[in-house]
C-alpha cells in the first residue's frame, strides 16, 4: 500500500500547479476582453462624467498593472475572500454557493443515469457484436453525440412538457408554491429535474456507450482471454471477472473526464431550461465583464475536474498496480 | 490435387463478389463517405446549386412554408432556406476544416515532442495539456470569444481550434510512447538518424491512421459546438450557418416549423457523416484509441 | 484495395474543399463594385436590430454602397461608443461609422428629451450626442422651447427644429415599435400604455377572483434591489413602483401625477416646487415617511459617491432643497425646464432610517440593495433569489387602499421559447414585452387561454451616423441611406406589423408632433439621385461585372493539385501500415 499512498501524494501535489496555471490563464484571457466591466454596468446607469469613471476604476483596483490585480486575488482567494460581483453588489460566494449545488445535482444525477445505461449496454454491445442490439445501440449513440442538446432540451419541452402536459417547463422548483411536506417539497424538485436530466444523459450516455463497446472490443481480442475460454471456463465468468476489469479501465478515465463534458453541457442545457445554475452564470458573467464572478466560477469548476481527475487517478491506481509505479 | 481446388477457389470469386464482402463488413465507412461527399460536393458548388441568392430578402414573404417556390420554405426576413442551407454548408465545412487543421497542428506539434523527448518536457507539457483540457471547453470558447471586438466567423473558427487540440495531443503522444520503444526505432537510432527524420519518417506515418480519426471525429464536434455558441447568442450573426439557422428559427418552431428543423438535420448529418467516418475509419485501419 | 478506396475519397474530400476555399473569395471578389464601405454597429441580442441592419445593408448595396453589419455585445458597444464620441473615429479605428440602436422610453414623449439627443451640450461624454453633428440654429430653438412653459407655444419652435433634424439628417428615424405583452387570459389591468416606467402591479387582478398570485416572466435578472443603482433597464421596473415609491410618477398619458405627494405648486418663475406629502405613508417596516427621508435620498443622488445613475442629472437641475416641516418638501432648479420633474421627481425614496448613518459610498452594498429591499409601495418584497426570482407581497397597510392582488413574483427566464411554454402551460401568467413576440401575435389570437395588450414604445430605432466620417459627412450621402430604408416592409416583415413608420423625430400621439416634417421615404431611383447629387457617378458602377467561368480555373487547378498530393501521402502512409 505504502506505492498507493505515495502515489496519491504525487497526483495531489501535481493538481496545485495545475490549478494556478488555470487561474493565471482564465485571468489574463478575461482582462484581455475590451470594453472592461465599468463600461457596461456604468452604462446602464446613466451618464457618469469620466472623471469619476477613473476615481472608481481606482477604488476597485482596476488601473494597477495585471500582475498586480492578479496577486492580489490571489491573496484574497487565499483568505476566503472571493470578492464582491460588480453588477450584482453581491459577494460573489453567495451568489456562487447556491449554483453551484444546482449544477452538482444535475450533473451528479446525470452522470449516475448515463453510467447505469451506457455500462451494460456497451457490455452487451460487444459481447454480442453484430446482433439487433448491437445495431441498435449503435444507431442510438451516434444520435446521441451528433445532436445538439439544446435541440435535444426544446424538443423534450415541446413534446413532454406542452404536449403531453408530463412534467414542468423551467426551472428548478415551482415558484411561489407552498409545501405542506418535505415530501411534497422533494418530489417537485425532481419532477422539475428529470427533463433537464435526461437531456444530459442521454448525450454523455452514447459518448460512454461507444466506448465501453471498443474497450470491450478490445479486451476480448486479447491473448488472456482466448486461454480463459480454451480452459474452459463459464462464459460469465470471462466476461465479468477477467475482461471486464480491464476493459474499465479506459472508461474510469474517461469518466472522469467527462465531468468537463458534462459542465460544457449543463451551459446549454440550465439556459434552455431557465435551471439556475453555474452553466447560465458564466455566460452572464462574460457578457457583464463581471470579472470576480468569472474568475470564482472558473476557480470552482477547475477544481471539481481536478478533484474527479485525482479520485479517477485513484480509482484507476487501485485497480491496476502499474500505474502506481510510473 | 489440393491446389487445384485452392486455385479453382480463387478463380471462382468474382470482384464484385469480393467488393460487396467489404462492403457488407464494413458499411459504416461508404455511408460516412458518401455524406461527406455530398457535404463537400454541395459547399464546393454553392452557386450551382443553390436556388436563389441566399442573402436576397423577399419582402412580404415572410416565413412563408415551404412551396414549389421556396422548396423549403423562408426564413424571418424572407431568404429562402433552401439556399441558405446550401450556403450553410460551406460555413460548416471551413470552421470544421480551419478548427481541426489548428488543432492538428498544434496537437501533433505538442503530442510528438511529448512523446518522443520524454522527462520534463514531457511533464510540462502534459501539465499545460491537462490544463487547457480541464477547463470545459464551452466555457473557455465563452470567454475567448468575448475578447475579440467583432463576431466575426472566422474568430470562432480559430478559437475552436484553439481549445480543442488536447485530446489530440493524448492521442498522439501515446502513439509515440508505444512506437518509441519497438526495434526498428531502435535500429534507425543506431545507424544515426536524426531525431526529427526519425520522427517524421518512422513514427509519424504509424501516427496516422488515429490522427485522422481524432481529426474527424473533431471535425464532428466542432460544428456541434459552432450551433451551440449560435444558439447561446455568442456566434456571428450574419454569417450564414446552420447553427444561427436553428437559433433564430427555434422560437418559431410551432408557426414555423421549416426555418429550425432542416438545419437542424443538417447539421444532425454532417455531423453523422464524420463521426462514422471516423469510426469506419477506426475498424478500418484498426486503430486502438 | 481498401486503402486505394481510403486515399481516392480523401484526395476528392480534399480537392473540393481546397477548390471551395479558394473560390469563395475570388467569385466574391468579382461580383462586387461598389463606391465606398461602411459598418453598421448593432449589439448583440437584440434580433430586431439585426434584422434591420441586415435589410438596410441588402437596400444599400443597390446603390452602391458596401455595408457591413457588426454585431458586437453591449460592453464593447460602450467602449466603441465611448472612443467614436469622444475622438470621432470610425469602425476600422475602434469607434464606428453609423449605430442602429432604440432611443429612450418614456422619455421620448417630451419633446426636450426626443430632440436633446443632438443639441450640442449633450455632446458625449455629457450626454449621447456622439455624432459631432451640431447645429447652432437648432440649440438655440431647443434652448428657447426648453424654457417655455405653454405647449402651444413651444409647439412651432419643436416643429423648426425637427424640420432641421430632418433636412440634416444625424440620424435617420426608421420605426416605432409596440411591443405585446403576453398573458394569460384572466389577467386584468393592462393598459395600452403610452410608455411608462413602472409595470403597474398596482392595478393589476385576476377575473373573477379575489386576490390570487401573478407570476411575471423577464429575460433579464435584477442586477440589485435599489433602481438608483440598476439603471432604468426594464427588469428593475419589477421593484420600481411596486416596492419603491417616488414623489411624482407619470400617467400613462405621460402627464405628471403624484405618489408619495398629494399635492403640488410650483413658484411663478418656474423654479420652486413644494410637495405636500401624506401623511399616513409607512414604510414596510412600520416607521413612518416624513420628507427627511426625501432629504436624506436627494443628499444621496447629489453625491458623486453613492454612484447613483441620476446623478448628473441632478447636478446638473439642482439648486437647492430642504425638508419645510416633516410632510412638506421644497426643490429649487438651477434654470426652469418643463421637462425637469420628469428626471427628478421620480426618484425612489430610500428610508433614511435604515442608511441615513452609512456613509453614501457604503450604500450600494447595503442589504437594502443586496438582500431585502424595504419600501413603501403596494407590495413588501420577500426574498431575491438572484437569477431565480423576486417575491412580493401585497402591502395591507397602503395608505391608498390594498392592491387587487395577494403575490407578485417577477421570474427569470432566459429563452423566449422556453417561457412562451411555461406561459401555455399555466407556469407563469405574463410574459414581458422584452420577448419580442410580435410574431406570435397570431398563434395567441388562436388559443383561447391567452391574450396581448400592446406596449406603444415612443423611442424611435435610430440609424445613427458619425459625421467625422468623410463619406458620411456629405448630407446627400445620409438622405441617400435613409431613402434605403424600406420602413413600411420593416414594420411589417420584421414586426409583425406591430410597429409605425416613423415620419418625424417625435412620435405621433405627442403634442409636439407635426406631420409636415419631411423624412426622406423608401424609394431606391430618389436614393440613386442624391448619390449623385453627393458627387458620385454612377456610369463607373454599371454594369455589375459577372463572373466569368474563368474565374474557377485558378481554384479547380488547386483543389486537383492538392487532391493529387493528399491521395499520395495517403497511399504511401497507409502502405506503411500494411
Amino acid at each position: 500500500m505504502g506505492g498507493l499512498r505515495d502515489y496519491t501524494i504525487r497526483r495531489i501535489l501535481i493538481s496545485i500547479p495545475t490549478l494556478f496555471g488555470i487561474s493565471i490563464l482564465t485571468f489574463t484571457i478575461i482582462h484581455l476582453a475590451p470594453g472592461g466591466p465599468l463600461r457596461f454596468s456604468l452604462a446602464l446607469r446613466g451618464n457618469i462624467p469620466v472623471e469619476y469613471l477613473l476615481e472608481i476604476e481606482h477604488r476597485l483596483g482596476l488601473d494597477k498593472p495585471i500582475w498586480m490585480q492578479y496577486l492580489i486575488w490571489l491573496k484574497n482567494i487565499l483568505t476566503g475572500n472571493l470578492g464582491t460581483s460588480f453588477i450584482k453588489e453581491v459577494p460573489v460566494i453567495d451568489l456562487v454557493s447556491l449554483y453551484t449545488w444546482n449544477t452538482i445535482k444535475l450533473m451528479l444525477t446525470a452522470q449516475i443515469l448515463s453510467l447505469i445505461m451506457a455500462i451494460p449496454l456497451g457490455i452487451i454491445s460487444a459481447v454480442k457484436q453484430d446482433s439487433i442490439v448491437d445495431n441498435v445501440s449503435r444507431f442510438v449513440s451516434l444520435f446521441g453525440v451528433s445532436l445538439p442538446t439544446f435541440w435535444t432540451g426544446l424538443m423534450l419541452i415541446f413534446i413532454v412538457a406542452v404536449k403531453l402536459d408530463l412534467l414542468p417547463v423551467f426551472g428548478a422548483h415551482t415558484i411561489g408554491a407552498v409545501y405542506s411536506s418535505p415530501i411534497e417539497a422533494f418530489l417537485d424538485q425532481l419532477s422539475h429535474m428529470i427533463l433537464p436530466v435526461v437531456v444530459l444523459a442521454f448525450s454523455s450516455a452514447a459518448l460512454i456507450t461507444r466506448l465501453v463497446r471498443s474497450s470491450m472490443l478490445e479486451v476480448l481480442r486479447q491473448d488472456y482471454i482466448v486461454t480463459a475460454r480454451a480452459k474452459g471456463l463459464k462464459e460469465n465468468i470471462v466476461i465479468f471477472k477477467h475482461a471486464l476489469r480491464n476493459a474499465l479501465l479506459p472508461v474510469i478515465t474517461v469518466v472522469g473526464m467527462s465531468v468537463g463534458f458534462l459542465l460544457a453541457g449543463a451551459t446549454v442545457t440550465e439556459t434552455v431550461f431557465a435551471w439556475p445554475g453555474l452553466g447560465r452564470f458564466v455566460v452572464m458573467s462574460t457578457f457583464n465583464r463581471d470579472y470576480p464572478a468569472i474568475m470564482a466560477i472558473t476557480m470552482i469548476v477547475a477544481l471539481m475536474v481536478v478533484l474527479s481527475n485525482l479520485i479517477t487517478d485513484l480509482v484507476y491506481g487501485f485497480l491496476d498496480p502499474r500505474i502506481r509505479y510510473e | 490435387m489440393t491446389e487445384l481446388r485452392e486455385v479453382n477457389l480463387q478463380r471462382g470469386t468474382s470482384y464484385m463478389t469480393k467488393a460487396w464482402r467489404r462492403f457488407r463488413r464494413n458499411p459504416t465507412v461508404i455511408f460516412g463517405m458518401i455524406i461527406v461527399l455530398v457535404i463537400c460536393i454541395t459547399a464546393a458548388l454553392a452557386s450551382i446549386f443553390s436556388p436563389y441568392n441566399p442573402k436576397e430578402m423577399h419582402y412580404g414573404e415572410v416565413y412563408a412554408p415551404p412551396s414549389s417556390k421556396y422548396r423549403l420554405g423562408t426564413d424571418e426576413l424572407g431568404r429562402d432556406i433552401l439556399s441558405r442551407i446550401i450556403y450553410g454548408a460551406r460555413a460548416s465545412l471551413l470552421v470544421g476544416l480551419v478548427a481541426v487543421s489548428i488543432l492538428t497542428g498544434i496537437g501533433v506539434v505538442v503530442g510528438s515532442i511529448s512523446g518522443y523527448a520524454g522527462g520534463w518536457l514531457d511533464n510540462i507539457l502534459m501539465r499545460i495539456t491537462d490544463m487547457v483540457m480541464t477547463i470545459p471547453s464551452l466555457f473557455l470558447l465563452i470567454v475567448m470569444v468575448s475578447i475579440f471586438r467583432v463576431r466575426g466567423l472566422h474568430i470562432i473558427m480559430i478559437t475552436i481550434g484553439l481549445i480543442s487540440w488536447p485530446q489530440m495531443a493524448r492521442v498522439v503522444r501515446s502513439e509515440f510512447l508505444s512506437i518509441k520503444e519497438r526495434s526498428y526505432i531502435e535500429a534507425a537510432k543506431s545507424i544515426g538518424s536524426s531525431s526529427l527524420s526519425i520522427i517524421f519518417k518512422e513514427i509519424l506515418p504509424n501516427a496516422i491512421a488515429p490522427i485522422t480519426v481524432m481529426a474527424t471525429l473533431r471535425l464532428a464536434n466542432a460544428i456541434i459546438l459552432e450551433a451551440s455558441l449560435s444558439f447561446l447568442g455568442l456566434g456571428d450573426p450574419t454569417a450564414i450557418t446552420w447553427g444561427s439557422m436553428l437559433s433564430r428559427g427555434h422560437l418559431v418552431l410551432r408557426r414555423a416549423w421549416w426555418v429550425a428543423t432542416f438545419p437542424g438535420i443538417a447539421i444532425f448529418f454532417a455531423t453523422l457523416g464524420f463521426n462514422l467516418l471516423g469510426d469506419g475509419l477506426r475498424d478500418a485501419l484498426d486503430v486502438r484509441m | 484495395m481498401k486503402r486505394k478506396a481510403i486515399s481516392i475519397a480523401l484526395a476528392l474530400i480534399t480537392t473540393l474543399t481546397v477548390f471551395t476555399f479558394m473560390a469563395t473569395p475570388l467569385v466574391n471578389a468579382q461580383e462586387e463594385k461598389y463606391f465606398f464601405e461602411a459598418h453598421i454597429l448593432c449589439i448583440q441580442g437584440f434580433e430586431t436590430h439585426r434584422m434591420m441592419a441586415e435589410m438596410v445593408q441588402h437596400e444599400c448595396e443597390k446603390i452602391g454602397i458596401k455595408i457591413t453589419v457588426d454585431m458586437v455585445d453591449f460592453s464593447i458597444f460602450m467602449d466603441r461608443m465611448h472612443v467614436g464620441g469622444d475622438t470621432g473615429e470610425l469602425s476600422d479605428e475602434n469607434g464606428y461609422d453609423m449605430w442602429l440602436c432604440q432611443f429612450g422610453d418614456s422619455s421620448e414623449l417630451d419633446p426636450d428629451n426626443a430632440g436633446c439627443l443632438f443639441h450640442s451640450k449633450n455632446a458625449y461624454p455629457a450626454g449621447w450626442n456622439c455624432e459631432h453633428w451640431f447645429n447652432g440654429q437648432f440649440d438655440k430653438l431647443m434652448d428657447e422651447a426648453a424654457v417655455l412653459t405653454d405647449i402651444e407655444t413651444r409647439k412651432p419652435y419643436y416643429k423648426q427644429a425637427f424640420e432641421i433634424l430632418a433636412d440634416e439628417l444625424p440620424s435617420a428615424t426608421i420605426c416605432y415599435l409596440k411591443d405585446p405583452w403576453v398573458m394569460r387570459s384572466n389577467v386584468m389591468g393592462f393598459d395600452a400604455v403610452l410608455g411608462c416606467y413602472g409595470l403597474g402591479a398596482y392595478t393589476w387582478s385576476l377575473e373573477g377572483q379575489e386576490g390570487g398570485t401573478v407570476k411575471y416572466a423577464q429575460p433579464g435578472s435584477l442586477p440589485c434591489l435599489v433602481p438608483a443603482f440598476a439603471g432604468a433597464g426594464t427588469t428593475n421596473r419589477a421593484v420600481g413602483h411596486t416596492v419603491w415609491e417616488a414623489l411624482m410618477d407619470y400617467d400613462n398619458q405621460y402627464n405628471p401625477v403624484g405618489e408619495l405627494a398629494e399635492s403640488w405648486t410650483v413658484s411663478d418663475d418656474g423654479l420652486t416646487w413644494t410637495f405636500k406629502l401624506y401623511h399616513d405613508v409607512k414604510w414596510h417596516d412600520g416607521e413612518p415617511l416624513t420628507a427627511q427621508d426625501v432629504v436624506c435620498t436627494y443628499d444621496g443622488v447629489m453625491d458623486v459617491e453613492t454612484l447613483a445613475s441620476t446623478h448628473a442629472d441632478f447636478v446638473d437641475l439642482v439648486e437647492s432643497y430642504r425638508a419645510v416641516d416633516d410632510y412638506t418638501f421644497e426643490l429649487t432648479l438651477t434654470k426652469p425646464s418643463a421637462a425637469a420633474w420628469a428626471k427628478i421627481f421620480i426618484q425612489e425614496i430610500l428610508p433614511k432610517h435604515i442608511i441615513g448613518d452609512l456613509p453614501h459610498s457604503e450604500w450600494k452594498s447595503h442589504a437594502l440593495n443586496t438582500k431585502l429591499a424595504i419600501g413603501t409601495g403596494p407590495f413588501k418584497m420577500v426574498e431575491w433569489k438572484p437569477q431565480e426570482s423576486v417575491e412580493l407581497v401585497v402591502n395591507e397597510d397602503y395608505y391608498r387602499g390594498q392592491a387587487p392582488l395577494d403575490r407578485v413574483f417577477f421570474v427569470n427566464i432566459p429563452d423566449a421559447a422556453t417561457a412562451l411554454s411555461a406561459l401555455e402551460k399555466g407556469e407563469v401568467d405574463v410574459l414581458d414585452t422584452y420577448y419580442s413576440l410580435g410574431k406570435e401575435v397570431p398563434h395567441i389570437e388562436a388559443n383561447p387561454d391567452l391574450k396581448y395588450v400592446l406596449r406603444i414604445n415612443p423611442g424611435a430605432v435610430h440609424l445613427m451616423f458619425q459625421l467625422s466620417n468623410p463619406r458620411l459627412n456629405n448630407k446627400w450621402v445620409r438622405k441617400a441611406i435613409s431613402s434605403c430604408i424600406p420602413r413600411q416592409q420593416i414594420v411589417d416583415d420584421v414586426l409583425a406589423s406591430l410597429g409605425d413608420v416613423c415620419t418625424s423625430y417625435i412620435h405621433p400621439l405627442t403634442w409636439a408632433y407635426s406631420s409636415d416634417v419631411n423624412i426622406p421615404t423608401y424609394n431606391i431611383e430618389q436614393a440613386k439621385t442624391y448619390m449623385e447629387m453627393a458627387g458620385y457617378d454612377y456610369e463607373w458602377l454599371e454594369p455589375p461585372p459577372t463572373t466569368p467561368m474563368s474565374a474557377y480555373i485558378m481554384p479547380a487547378v488547386g483543389g486537383l493539385v492538392a487532391g493529387l498530393i493528399v491521395g499520395a501521402l495517403a497511399m504511401s502512409f497507409l502502405k506503411k501500415q500494411a
